[in-house]
């Protein structure tokens, strides 16, 4: 299956990990990720405010450059997808948001766009991957969902907000011990890294408190979605290791 | 500077906020609310009761759109579309002329700086930038 894929920019710089792995997954999985051409920005979060429609112009410009070419998009940001899908949302429920966002984009979006993530393309083909897998460690899984994929509550992609168990199942499918703990949808603290490092300290400290409960013994290894709570996950413990599901996936795949 | 804060409150934002309860469901659940001078909850609360202290709190800059109260809350108020609201009319009526506020960027550790996924940076100049 062919697809248009919209990176954006974190997986282009610092998560660079997470897209090079997403592409060599879909590559041995025989789905072709085609870059949205032109992709723009799609300001990182999604502010709904009613005076103020420039707050989604940058998903809108995505949604309508992917018109030109497809029905449907893929993501994989955490961030990108919760923007795009709510900004999208907003555009068709709000008649006054949309008349203005046309007027200024002097273009419409005529019909959804449906906005896949990366995960469920992974889910359709969990067979294949099973079959490809070369070598399985003995770690369990711990996989932490964060935020973005998870609220707001009815067009998110997890819709358990509190226990979602998508990825649990995908890797139980595989054949992994998984560790179901507590605060795998709690917030990792985002942005606030760079304002009040100690709120993230105490959100990140929480979720690993509630990890080793819930492990035990057995060793573990954390499981990410979201290029955001990778960071902050990885730079304030360092108990535990923390992969993208799709970094994981690939060293499986490669056997290293 | 004197301000109504209910009514430039409602010029920009629809959130039902006179249905609340006051049950205290978000602050609970807030992962940051230990960190913050006003309670989601509290913070409501001023709010409905014309208090324009609230754009004095920290509270709307550490909301950090988790939505983990609004996934709880009974009465389906979003309390990040409330602080969001807040810190715009901050931003506003108040900053007009800094244009980003609590934020200095040489004091924010390099080495996060530089290894931080775009997308938080961008997030953050978002959160506290007028435009």
């Amino acid at each position: 299956m062919r697809y248009l894929y919209y990176p954006g920019c974190t997986l282009k710089t610092t998560g660079k990990v997470f897209d090079d792995s997403i592409k060599e997954v879909a590559k041995v999985l025989d789905i072709e990720l085609k870059e949205l051409t032109n992709w723009y920005c799609c300001q990182a979060i999604y502010t709904p405010l009613n005076d103020a429609p420039s707050l989604i112009l940058g998903a809108m410009r995505n949604l309508i450059e992917t018109q030109r070419e497809d029905d449907k998009l893929v993501t994989a940001c955490a961030a990108c997808y919760n923007v795009l899908l709510r900004a999208q949302n907003s555009y068709f429920q709000d008649q006054l948001l949309k008349e203005r966002v046309d007027a200024y984009l002097e273009e419409e979006l005529r019909e959804r766009i449906k906005i896949i993530h990366f995960f469920e393309l992974l889910e359709e083909k969990v067979e294949l991957l099973n079959s490809l897998i070369k070598k399985r460690n003995s770690f369990s899984l711990a996989c932490y969902y964060g935020c973005l994929l998870t609220r707001p509550k009815g067009i998110a992609l997890f819709s358990n907000d509190i226990n979602p168990q998508r990825l649990e199942n995908l890797f139980s499918k595989l054949g992994f011990n998984i560790i179901d703990f507590g605060f795998k949808t709690r917030c990792c603290g985002s942005y606030l890294t760079y304002t009040k490092e100690e709120a993230v300290k105490d959100c990140v400290e929480k979720i690993v408190l509630s990890i080793e409960e819930a492990a035990g013994n057995n060793n573990c290894q954390i499981l990410t979605t979201c290029p955001l709570c990778q960071f902050n996950l990885e730079n304030y413990q360092n108990k535990y290791q923390v992969f993208y599901f799709t970094q994981f996936l690939l060293s499986l795949i490669k056997g290293d | 500077m004197e301000i109504n804060i209910l009514e430039e409150f409602f010029n920009i934002c629809d959130e039902p906020i006179f249905k609340c309860i006051n049950c205290g469901v978000c602050s609970a659940s807030c992962p940051i609310s230990k960190f913050m001078e006003l309670s989601p909850q509290k913070l409501i609360f001023y709010l409905v009761n014309n208090k324009k202290e609230v754009l004095e709190k920290n509270t709307i800059w550490l909301c950090a759109s988790c939505l983990n109260c609004q996934a709880r809350c009974r009465k389906d108020i979003d309390f990040s579309r409330v602080a969001d609201a807040l810190r715009h009319i901050y931003l506003r009526e108040i900053a007009r002329k800094k244009w980003l506020l609590e934020l200095e960027i040489d004091k924010i550790k390099r080495e996060i700086l530089t290894k931080s996924p775009q997308q938080l940076f961008i997030a953050l100049q978002r959160k506290f930038a007028y435009y």
